[in-house]
């Protein structure tokens, strides 16, 4: 979404912005062996005042990286997975936390620790798309893809149409009386319609999910909604 | 006057061997439902030709504009429009309900007709349309909402509407009823001037016996639907 083509530049100013205010907080991951009790843990630590957030990592998602870790490692290190710790934790700092914060926080629920092996990752700073995927606007646009920019514009576009339908008859209506005009209600209704169209082909194709049934399903809608209206404007008295 | 009139007349009968048809109606029957609007009518209306369409209310003047216009098919009887598909060919109508936009200014309203084929740009279009206003007394009028005006100012914006249009032919229903003996006669003029400078065919339908007296053409009279005179206005 991020790299569509019309929103491009406002959509870059707004991760910058976005970014720098890192509204998440930085976050470090912590690795555990069997013998630690991840609910324990859990409570103790979102009692802690530097702590916002915890997430749960769980197995499934962390056995395919350590494979592949396994893996680059080399033949010797094959014994080595089963002893590694698998289950996880994610935990979201404060803004103003450092490296320092989260080894005074190891230090306090150390005892919670001592049991068992662990690991923890450097402290890092959540990346914008992560950010920006938790952000309500840009999980309307994940829920529903390149319909997230198509669906509104057309909900605007027929709201506009319905308010303005009458006086676009009549202005019609006198343009094909007065012109040497012919149609010109259906080749405006069908130029946005059409307008819709493009702009979803080229929302759908910078997002790589141009789905070809959606496509000719508008198509059909787009004829049949045409071949209805292709005629002269009438007038209708208000 | 009435010599200016005679000489009118006689011209517009030489003028009358010259043009080709425009219009041709032959046996047309409009009915609505158990009403007959126009009941075999025949009727050949030339190129040039100032045509007035008189009768009664209810004698069927409107459904007659209204087959010539394209808007109402005949129930049977056959209309030939030898001219109507050829690309230069435009005509202009002029509607009792006078069909304008009354929530925008009387300029506004006359834009409609601004058409980039016809003139060069729309300056070009608007002096023409100060040039009409000036002449027909709306002027002062033309930044004036619609819905302000009287139906006098209404109906000459109506023709000034269609006039811009430069069509070859001008179908107009009642066009001067809300206007007094001297707009009338005003706006006419500039008609009978249109249709000798520009050869603007003109199809009128009217109440006003001086109008027809005034400005020679032909005269269809209606009653009850039947056409009961067609011919030249000096013999009616």
């Amino acid at each position: 979404m991020t790299s569509s083509l019309i929103f491009k530049p406002k959509v870059d100013q707004y991760i910058d912005e976005f970014a720098s205010s890192k509204s998440l907080g930085p976050y470090f991951t912590l690795m555990l062996d069997k013998h630690v009790s991840l609910a324990t843990l859990k409570d103790a630590l979102i009692n802690h005042y530097q702590v916002k957030a915890i997430e749960k990592v769980t197995q499934e998602q962390t056995q395919p990286n350590l494979m592949r870790l396994i893996k680059k490692m080399g033949g010797e290190y094959q014994g080595l997975a089963e002893a590694l710790p698998r289950d996880g934790l994610k935990v979201f700092l404060s803004n103003s936390a450092s490296e320092r914060t989260k080894d005074k926080l190891l230090q306090d629920v150390g005892t919670y620790l001592r049991r068992g092996r662990f690991s923890t990752s450097p402290l890092r700073y959540p990346d914008a798309k992560m950010q920006l995927d938790k952000h309500p606007y840009f999980k309307f646009f994940n829920n529903f893809q390149s319909y997230g920019v198509t669906l509104p514009l057309f909900l605007c576009w027929v709201v506009c149409l319905c308010i303005s339908y009458n006086l676009m008859q009549r202005k019609s209506f006198l343009i094909e009386m007065y012109q040497r005009r012919q149609m010109v209600l259906a080749k405006v209704l069908g130029a946005g319609f059409g307008l819709i169209f493009v702009i979803q082909g080229v929302v759908a194709y910078q997002m790589n999910m141009i789905d070809m049934r959606s496509t000719i399903l508008a198509g059909i809608i787009l004829f049949t909604f045409l071949s209805l209206v292709l005629r002269n404007s009438v007038w209708k008295n208000s | 006057m009435q010599g200016f009139s005679i000489n009118r007349s006689i011209e517009s009968q030489k003028k009358f061997v010259q043009s080709k048809p425009l219009f041709s109606f032959e046996k047309v029957c409009v009915n609505f439902r158990n009403i007959k609007a126009l009941r075999s009518v025949d009727l050949k209306i030339l190129e040039k030709d100032i045509l007035f369409i008189t009768g009664a209310s209810g004698a069927g003047k409107t459904t007659l504009l209204n087959v010539l216009a394209g808007f109402q098919k005949p129930s049977s009887g056959r209309v030939i429009l030898p001219l109507h598909n050829k690309p230069n060919y435009f005509q202009s109508c002029v509607f009792q309900d006078l069909r304008l936009l009354t929530n925008e200014t009387c300029e506004e309203n006359l834009f409609v007709a601004y058409d980039p084929k016809l003139f060069r740009s729309r300056n070009d279009f608007y002096k023409e349309l100060i040039e009409m206003a000036r002449l027909l007394g709306v002027y002062d009028y033309l930044g004036h909402r619609i819905k302000d005006c009287n139906g006098g100012l209404k109906q000459k914006i109506v023709m000034m509407r269609a006039l811009l249009s430069k069509p070859n032919t001008l179908i107009a229903d009642e066009p001067t009823a809300a206007l007094d003996r001297e707009n009338s006669y005003r706006l006419f003029e500039l008609l009978s001037y249109l249709n000798q400078k520009k050869n603007l065919t003109i199809v009128w339908a009217t109440h006003n016996k001086d109008l027809i007296k005034q400005f020679p053409g032909k005269v269809a009279h209606l009653e009850q639907g039947k056409l009961v005179y067609s011919g030249n206005a000096c013999f009616i």
